[in-house]
């Protein structure tokens, strides 16, 4: 198995506040490896987005990575600040879901590729213009040449999408984040960016983070899942495993939420409540008041188990896992 | 399929829609050029919505599927065509024969929190339009808001609350509430479920179905999400830019979709199973961008388009029984 790239242990991040101290992320553990594309699912409040901005070091104020590290390929992005800034932007990069928030409006698309080739690859003048050429038309915006001096608004919504994903692949990134990348535009579109995320990751060799709520979308891309809930990772598991057989009864329910366009059940199956405050968390299992298998065991934080090969579950009662359901002998 | 009951055809429709339009006016640039042509949000627009019937809208955004629904709450002008409720052209409405009339038209809107007034109690929120319309007051009015938040599925004691206190799936049954209260026959859901979370989503859907089993409401559920419309409606309609393109009973806009438009939005609904990728690439290339002048608006994206195509608009035909679509090609 190949080092990872990227490492988070035990990593917490904390908002205080007026009204008290809120834990939205409460220790995750995990590892992205080069190629891989990894997806983190959660609703909102989940903790995910939080996760991957303390990976490139923006979390927004107050918030805090109070505990746990972070590094990159064995070396902590906490403890050297310096490195960490070059690292962020240049090894990872992140890509966001309103593009208009990450390019600058008074900024033309050129100036703002070519800042970024400055920075991380000392790369400038027509060098740096041939380059933005080339990586406007990897990501398929059509004749980039003459439209280098636009500014974003000149844009549609796909089409700047396509430019800060060009902007994150200037620095020549090994890791890409890319939080719920697709979920402002429209269903013919979206496809269009994943046909692109995809022949990037087939052709750069880029590690993927997807950071989505959406589990059709983790469906198509993700080679592996980690499903967060009230800021912990409650179960990790290899795509194929994870939609055949959810162990973690909030994964489960996640699923059977979902509709599918290509099945009709009579009612929808629901999970009861909603997603609880991050200020005011139950004890233990922070599932159990909205769990079918909860009991009192479930007060108490289950601990960390692994029922099956590449299977990281937090759970008392998790959902029985078919026998020797290695995904290999199932689908390869 | 059973689980939607068929509705009877013959009954005379709720809601009628013959050649809506809406246009908006479009500001000159500056003070000094032409004022520029009014932007056509919605062009011919004909369906007709039975009782308790739900007929679905999808599209993309600037599709004009919500000037649709504001044109049917009169919120918007018409421009030409008609919107008739109950035989009566809403458009033509004025003073209190709009009052009476639009009490049976009620809206549930995506955003549950923008339209909950923060300072007031729950209470007060569904109970202000019984007041208002003069039907019910005092004990009256707080014995029928018990009886909302019980048939919305929220606890007795929401109504002394505040909405902020609320999470996004119960305030959205608080808007549910309150758009029941007038008993309207015809409810215009714009985008209900699609700011809530996925494990909330599937019980405001349940929800909906529910009160239409109990109510007997009839609903124009607008949505951009395939497998929520079909879960919810009878019909759909498909809007592209303005314009119907393809109307159907439900499960044959999704088993035999005819136009290419309706099979681009399905073949890109990425699917929760990975047994089931997408295989190849997405068909149809680009954004809505600008409205040609002539001919079929989704020709400038069409794999399918044609000289006819750009020249004139095809119009909505029946190809099968109850199955409309409007392409010259498919």
């Amino acid at each position: 198995m190949t080092a990872p790239l990227l490492e988070l242990d035990d990593l917490v991040v904390t908002f205080t506040t007026r009204r008290g101290r809120i834990e939205a992320v409460r220790g995750v553990s995990l590892a992205v490896r080069p190629g891989e594309t990894l997806g983190i699912v959660g609703e909102s409040g989940s903790g995910k987005s939080v996760t991957m901005q303390a990976v490139m070091g923006v979390v927004d104020s107050p918030g805090a990575v109070e505990h746990g590290d972070i590094s990159w390929r064995g070396r902590s992005l906490l403890a050297r600040e310096g490195e960490a800034a070059d690292i962020r932007g240049r090894d990872i990069a992140m890509v966001f879901q309103d593009a208009m928030t990450s390019l600058d409006p008074l900024f033309s698309i050129g100036t703002q590729i070519g800042e970024v080739l400055a920075r991380h690859r000392g790369v400038t003048g027509a060098a740096a213009r041939a380059r933005t050429i080339e990586l406007l038309e990897l990501v398929g915006i059509a004749n980039p040449g003459p439209r280098l001096h636009y500014l974003p608004h000149q844009f549609s919504g796909g089409m700047r999408q396509r430019i800060m994903i060009a902007m994150a692949l200037a620095a020549e990134p090994a890791l890409l984040i890319a939080d719920e990348p697709t979920t402002a535009l429209d269903v013919t579109v979206q496809a269009q960016i994943v046909d692109l995320l995809i022949e990037l990751r087939d052709r750069l060799g880029l590690a993927i983070v997807l950071v989505t709520h959406d589990l059709g979308l983790v469906a198509e891309l993700c080679d592996r899942v980690a499903v967060m809930y009230a800021g912990r990772i409650v179960e990790t598991a290899d795509v194929w495993s994870l939609f055949d057989a959810p162990a973690h009864p909030y994964t489960a329910g996640l699923l059977k939420a979902t509709p599918a366009i290509d099945d009709l059940p009579e009612r929808l199956e629901t999970i009861e409540g909603s997603p609880p405050d991050p200020s005011d968390l139950p004890s233990g299992c922070a599932f159990r008041l909205r769990c079918p298998r909860a009991d009192a065991a479930c007060a108490s934080a289950p601990p960390l188990t692994h029922p099956a090969a590449g299977r990281d579950l937090l759970c008392w009662h998790p959902e029985p896992l078919p026998i020797a359901a290695s995904p290999e002998a199932a689908h390869v | 399929m059973s689980s939607v009951p068929l509705l009877r055809p013959d009954a005379a429709p709720l809601v009628e829609a013959r050649g809506l339009s809406v246009s908006y006016a479009v500001p000159r640039a500056a003070f000094w050029q032409q004022k520029p042509a009014p932007f056509r949000a919605v062009e011919g627009i004909d369906f007709s919505i039975g009782h308790g019937e739900t007929l679905g809208i999808v599209g993309e955004s600037g599709s004009g599927k919500s000037t649709i629904g504001r044109a049917l709450l009169g919120r918007v002008p018409l421009s030409a065509g008609s919107a008739r409720f109950r035989g009566e052209d809403i458009s033509g409405l004025s003073g209190g024969a709009m009052r009476r009339t639009r009490r049976h038209i009620q809206a549930v809107m995506q955003d549950p929190y923008a339209s909950l007034n923060p300072r007031m109690r729950v209470t007060d929120i569904i109970a202000e339009p019984l007041v208002v319309h003069g039907i019910a007051r005092g004990a009256e009015a707080r014995a029928r808001v018990d009886e909302l938040l019980d048939l919305v599925g929220l606890p007795p004691d929401a109504g002394q609350r505040h909405p902020g206190t609320f999470s996004g799936g119960q305030r959205q049954r608080i808007g549910i509430a309150r758009a029941l209260a007038m008993e309207p026959a015809f409810i215009v859901a714009d985008e209900p479920v699609s700011a809530l979370d996925v494990s909330v989503r599937a019980q405001i859907v349940n929800l909906f179905r529910d009160l239409q089993e109990k109510l007997g409401v009839s609903y124009l559920f607008i949505a951009h999400d395939l497998a929520i419309v079909r879960h919810v409606s009878h019909r759909i309609a498909v809007v592209y830019a303005g314009r119907i393109v393809e109307m159907s009973a439900r499960d044959d806009l999704y088993t035999t979709p005819i136009h290419p438009y309706t099979q681009a939005l399905l073949d890109a609904v990425p699917v929760p199973d990975p047994r089931k990728r997408r295989t190849g690439r997405a068909t149809v290339r680009g954004e809505l961008g600008a409205i040609p002048a002539a001919g079929c608006r989704f020709a400038p994206r069409c794999p399918l388009a044609s000289e006819q195509c750009r020249r004139e608009a095809p119009p909505l035909l029946e190809r099968a029984p109850g199955h409309r679509a409007a392409c010259w090609n498919a």
